[in-house]
C-alpha cells in the first residue's frame, strides 16, 4: 500500500498538521502519513531575497523519498520562491513526486491581523496541497476560479476558491491516478 | 482549443527553466532558448503567441533580439524582462515596441496578468484574421448571382467602382439586394480590412439617427451617460453603407451634406472636430428626383451622394434570374438546414417564374426557405410553396393590362396581409420587406384591417 506523505520541515504545530490530515484525507483518495522534520532547509536559503528557494528543497526531498510513498508534500513555515517569482504560496514537480506548500503567507499575521483560531489556516493549507497534489499528477492551472487548480496569485484568489477539483479536472485527476497506479502494476 | 505557444529567451538556465516551468504549469506551451540567434531561427520556422526575453544577454541582447524579431513577425507581441531595470532601457524597449517591460523576479499577480492579457489579445487577433478570411471566402459575390445582362452590368459596374474611392448611390427596389452590392464594393476595394458600417436610416427613428450617426460625447443629453462612437468614427478607413438614405430628415441632411464635403464632423455634444477617412455608399428606393422637386430632400446632398449610380434592376425586370436564383437559395438553405433536398418541380419553377415579386430577391429567398422547410421530399412541390404563391391564380386573374405598377403593389400587399391575418411581422417576411417599410406602404395605400374579410384594400 501506498500513501500520500505530509512531511514538515521546519517549526509547525503538530495540531495544525493533524487538522491538515484530517481534512484531506476526507478529501483525497488515499491514505495520509505524517513525519516531522524540525531542521530548517539552509542549503535552499537565498540570503539576498531572505527566502527560500522551492525547487532546491523538491530536488533533496525527491532523492530521499521512501519506498512506500505514492507521493510528498512537505509543508514548511519558510517563505519560499523561484528565480523568476518574489514568491510562491508552492511549487510541485509537474507529473512528479514531490510538492511544498508554505504556509507562511497564508497565515493572517502575515496581513497584519491578530491571530484568530487557525481554521482559516488550515483550509487556506488544503487548497494549497490539493492544488500542488493537482501538478503531481500532472495537471495544469484551470481556468475555473473556483476550481482548486486555479492559479493562486494572492490570497484573495486562495480564498475565493473551493477546496476541490472542478468537474473536468476531477476527471483528469482520477484518470491519471488509474493511469499511474496501472503503470505500477504492470 | 490549442495551448498557447510561449518562446522563453534568457541565457541564464535557473531562469530559463524557473520560468517555462512556471508557464508549462499555467498551461502554455512552451520553449525555452539560451540566444537571441536561437529564439530568431525559431521564430522564422515556427509560430508563437508570444515571446518573454531577456535584456542583458552576451553576443545579442534583449533590445536587438526585439528588433530583429519584429521585423520578422512584426504582430508577435515581445515582453522583455531584466534584473538590471533602468529608466533608459525600459524607455527605449517600449519605443522599439515591446509590449511590456518587467523587472524580475516578478510578482505572480502581475506576471499572471500580463501574459494572460497578451495571449488573450494575440488569439483575438488571430481569430480574427481566420474569421476574415472565412467571411472573404463565404462572400465572393454568392449571393450576386444572375446572367441577365442587367445583371452583368450591375457586376461590371461594381468591379469598376470598387477600388476607387468615389461615393456610389445605389438604388432599386426593397429587397433587390443593395446592402449586398454595396458589400461587394467594400469586399472588393482596398478598403476591405477595415470596418463595413451599415446605417439603416429608415429604420432608425429620427431622433436617435443622429446620435447613432455622429456619436456624443458623456452628458450630451439626458441619458448620455457615457461616450458614444457613431457609425461614421466607427467606419473609419472603411465604409459607410446609409441605406433607405431617402428617408432622413431635413436636418440630418445638413449635417451629413456637411460631413461629406468636410470630412469632419463633431460628436454631439462635442467641441473638437473628428477626421475621418470613409467611404460613403448610399441606397434608396424612393425616387430621390421627385423628392427633391417637392423640396423633401437636398439637391446638394443628392449631388455629393450621386457621384456614380448603381440601379439595380427589380426581379420581375430579369426574370430569366429567377432560375438560377432559386437553385441558388435551395443549394445555400439545403447546406445550412442539412436537408437533401435537390431539386425543384417544373411547375414551381414556373409559379415562380410567374409571380411579380414585389419583394424582389428577398421574398424569393424567403418563399425558398419556407419550401424547404415545409417539403418531406429531395424534390420542391407546389404544396411545399407559400399559400400566397399557390393561390396568385386568383390575383393574376384580376390583372389587367391597364393596372398601375402602385395599383398592383397595393392589391398584393393587400393580399398577402388577407393570407396572413394581418400579422405584420409574417407579412413583412414573406414581402420580403421589412416592417416600417410594410406599415409605410399600408399607411400609403389607406389599407384597412376588415372586420369579416381580413382585408379592404
Amino acid at each position: 500500500m501506498k500513501y500520500i506523505y505530509l512531511k514538515t520541515i521546519g517549526t509547525m504545530e503538530t495540531s495544525i498538521v493533524e487538522d491538515l490530515k484530517r481534512s484531506l484525507s476526507l478529501l483525497i483518495p488515499f491514505s495520509l502519513r505524517c513525519v516531522y522534520d524540525n531542521e530548517y532547509p539552509l542549503f535552499a536559503f537565498e540570503p539576498e531575497r531572505n527566502q527560500y528557494y522551492a525547487k532546491k528543497i523538491i530536488v533533496k526531498l525527491a532523492s530521499e523519498i521512501p519506498h512506500d510513498c505514492e507521493k510528498l508534500i512537505a509543508i514548511t513555515d519558510v517563505d519560499l520562491c523561484t528565480p523568476v517569482l518574489t514568491f510562491v504560496y508552492g511549487e510541485a514537480q509537474l507529473g512528479g513526486k514531490v510538492a511544498i506548500v508554505s504556509m507562511n503567507r497564508l497565515e493572517k499575521e502575515y496581513y497584519y491581523l491578530p491571530p484568530g483560531n487557525t481554521t482559516l489556516l488550515v483550509d487556506r493549507l488544503v487548497k494549497e496541497c490539493i492544488h500542488e497534489l493537482g501538478h503531481c499528477y500532472g495537471l495544469f492551472h484551470c481556468h475555473d476560479s473556483q476550481c482548486v487548480m486555479f492559479f493562486s496569485n494572492s490570497i484573495f484568489t486562495i480564498d475565493n476558491k473551493q477546496k476541490r477539483f472542478c468537474m473536468k479536472c476531477k476527471e483528469f485527476f482520477e484518470r491519471q491516478i488509474g493511469k499511474e497506479h496501472n503503470h505500477a502494476e504492470k | 482549443m490549442p495551448r498557447s505557444r510561449i518562446l522563453v529567451v534568457d541565457d541564464e538556465e535557473i531562469m530559463r527553466s524557473s520560468l517555462s516551468d512556471w508557464l508549462i504549469e499555467d498551461g502554455y506551451d512552451v520553449l525555452a532558448v539560451e540566444d537571441g540567434f536561437h529564439a530568431l531561427e525559431r521564430v522564422k520556422q515556427e509560430e508563437w503567441d508570444l515571446a518573454v526575453v531577456d535584456l542583458k544577454m552576451p553576443k545579442m541582447d534583449g533590445l536587438e533580439v526585439l528588433k530583429k524579431m519584429n521585423k520578422i513577425k512584426p504582430k508577435l507581441p515581445v515582453i522583455i524582462i531584466t534584473a538590471y531595470a533602468t529608466i533608459d532601457s525600459a524607455v527605449m524597449a517600449i519605443k522599439e515596441g515591446a509590449a511590456d517591460y518587467i523587472v524580475k523576479p516578478f510578482n505572480p499577480e502581475e506576471i499572471s496578468i500580463v501574459i494572460a492579457k497578451l495571449v488573450e489579445r494575440q488569439r483575438l487577433i488571430k481569430e480574427n484574421i481566420r474569421l476574415r478570411r472565412a467571411l472573404a471566402k463565404r462572400f465572393k459575390f454568392q449571393d450576386l448571382v444572375g446572367k441577365s445582362p442587367e445583371m452583368l452590368k450591375v457586376i461590371e459596374m461594381i468591379k469598376t467602382v470598387a477600388p476607387t474611392k468615389s461615393t456610389v448611390l445605389i438604388r432599386g427596389e426593397s429587397g433587390t439586394g443593395k446592402e449586398l452590392v454595396a458589400r461587394a464594393i467594400h469586399e472588393l476595394g482596398p478598403r476591405k480590412n477595415f470596418p463595413f458600417i451599415a446605417a439603416a436610416c429608415g429604420a432608425i427613428p429620427e431622433t436617435l439617427l443622429e446620435a447613432e450617426l455622429f456619436g456624443y460625447e458623456k452628458g450630451a443629453f439626458t441619458g448620455a451617460v457615457s461616450q458614444h462612437k457613431g457609425r461614421i468614427e466607427m467606419a473609419d478607413r472603411g465604409t459607410l453603407f446609409l441605406d433607405e438614405i431617402g428617408d432622413i430628415s431635413p436636418k440630418t441632411q445638413v449635417d451629413l451634406l456637411r460631413f461629406i464635403q468636410e470630412r469632419e464632423f463633431q460628436r454631439i455634444g462635442g467641441k473638437t472636430a473628428i477626421k475621418v477617412d470613409v467611404r460613403i455608399i448610399a441606397a434608396t428606393h424612393k425616387n430621390i428626383e421627385e423628392m427633391i422637386a417637392k423640396g423633401e430632400f437636398r439637391d446638394d446632398l443628392y449631388y455629393r451622394l450621386n457621384v456614380i449610380t448603381i440601379e439595380i434592376p427589380s426581379l420581375r425586370e430579369r426574370k430569366e434570374d429567377i432560375p438560377i436564383f432559386a437553385e441558388h437559395f435551395l443549394e445555400k438553405f439545403s447546406l445550412d438546414t442539412g436537408k437533401t433536398v435537390d431539386n425543384i418541380s417544373d411547375e414551381v419553377m414556373k409559379i415562380l417564374i410567374g409571380y411579380n415579386w414585389p419583394g424582389n430577391v428577398r421574398q424569393l429567398e424567403n418563399a425558398i426557405e419556407h419550401a424547404l422547410v415545409v417539403s418531406q421530399e429531395p424534390e420542391i412541390k407546389v404544396q411545399d410553396l407559400p399559400q400566397y404563391l399557390i393561390t396568385q391564380e386568383d390575383i393574376r386573374d384580376e390583372i389587367k393590362p391597364t393596372q398601375s405598377m402602385s395599383d398592383m403593389e397595393r392589391r398584393h400587399i393587400a393580399h398577402v396581409l388577407k393570407a396572413h391575418g394581418w400579422n405584420i411581422t409574417k407579412t413583412a417576411q414573406v414581402l420580403g420587406i421589412n416592417r416600417i417599410t410594410l406599415y409605410k406602404k399600408i399607411k400609403k395605400y389607406n389599407l384597412k384591417k376588415d372586420k369579416d374579410t381580413g382585408t379592404r384594400p
